[in-house]
């Protein structure tokens, strides 16, 4: 039981290392070779779990091995086009003109179903409304929509908005965030005013956002620490 | 860049490490393999020193189990184990010569298991 026990954390810090080493990726953004690798590192890393007979290093250099291995790959990719092309393949356009391209459903096997499914997770129902659907190499679904089904922008009524950085996350739990007061231009001589003038000290403050101006949002904490309700 | 780089060291230790383990094993397996051969010719020439031979054999056979316990997954391991544990056991039978054997191709066998022939890796 020690011995499972031993190696799950190490197994545990190891995956870890290797996500890390891997690079960001949401789970539905992963390309085919990443999918691969990610599903192939949580069987792999099982096996010396389950079955304390297997030497630990024989979980950990194939998991290492195929990190690495797709570590090469992914810079291969970025460095050359066709090698792309071969791992990833290229994005399908599945709707162009308005107009659904069969032929394109057929190569990918995307059945009306699944294009509809896909639609949908863009919000788009009505089939009609779609200039272009691409068809991206994570599997995912991009929509363009025709002009008259777009989203009205304060550009189409001539309304003119200036262009601002959204708000910042500036303190966490209590704490302020390195770089997000330089971020935004401001000291901590002008966040002690913004929390005097809301009446809450830094240690209350659950999180808070700006954009630099006087528009902050400031919840309290509710619950300190220990859990316990705050007075 | 950074990413890259630390992939390469990882890849090249891997590969040393492989590689380090295989030289490992057959180093502690050549070892092995030649006490066992020591105790075949004291077996074969009826000498004095065969209790000293099984005795080096026994104190060596420790260091061999662990280090291939650690480098492969074979159930010959515990086998041997036992078989070793019996081995003065068996000096006054006919049989010593032919443990002697068997122990040194079982060792063999788990060598060569940990070579990457083409027949092993496809």
């Amino acid at each position: 039981m020690l011995i499972v026990f031993l190696r799950a954390i190490i197994l545990y810090a190891v995956i870890i290392f290797c996500i890390r080493l891997m690079g960001k990726k949401q789970l539905g953004e992963l390309q085919p070779s990443e999918f691969v690798v990610t599903i192939m590192l949580s069987n792999i890393a099982t096996l010396p779990i389950e079955d304390s007979d297997i030497p630990l290093s024989m979980g950990l250099i194939p998991i290492l091995t195929f990190v690495c291995i797709d570590v090469f790959f992914s810079y291969l990719s970025l460095r050359s086009q066709s090698f792309r092309r071969l791992i990833c393949g290229s994005p399908k356009v599945i709707i162009s003109g308005g107009q659904l391209d069969q032929r394109t459903m057929k190569e990918l096997r995307y059945t009306v179903d699944d294009l509809m499914a896909a639609l949908r997770t863009q919000q788009v129902f009505d089939i009609s409304e779609v200039q272009l659907a691409v068809v991206e190499t994570t599997g995912q679904i991009s929509v363009f929509m025709k002009k008259g089904s777009q989203p009205l922008t304060p550009e189409d009524i001539s309304l003119e908005k200036p262009n601002a950085d959204p708000p910042m996350l500036i303190v966490n739990d209590g704490e302020i965030l390195s770089g997000a007061l330089e971020g935004l231009g401001r000291d901590s001589a002008w966040l002690e005013s913004v929390l005097k003038s809301e009446g809450v000290t830094l240690g209350e403050v659950l999180l808070m956002t700006s954009d630099g101006s006087s528009s902050t949002v400031i919840p309290k904490k509710r619950y300190r620490r220990g859990g316990e309700d705050s007075p | 860049m950074k990413r890259n780089i630390a992939a390469l060291v990882l890849f090249l230790l891997l590969i040393l490490v492989s590689a380090g383990q295989l030289w490992l094993l057959g180093r502690t397996t050549e070892r092995l393999t030649a006490i066992i051969s020591e105790c075949e010719k004291s077996v074969n020439s009826d000498s004095n020193d065969l209790d000293e031979r099984l005795s080096e054999l026994a104190g060596y056979w420790e260091k061999y189990y662990r280090t291939a316990s650690f480098l492969t997954r074979s159930d010959s391991l515990n086998d041997m184990a036992a078989d070793v544990s019996r081995l003065r056991s068996m000096k006054d039978g006919g049989e010593l010569a032919e443990e002697l054997r068997s122990l040194r191709t079982r060792a063999e066998l788990i060598l060569d298991e940990q070579i990457p022939h083409p027949e092993s890796v496809f």
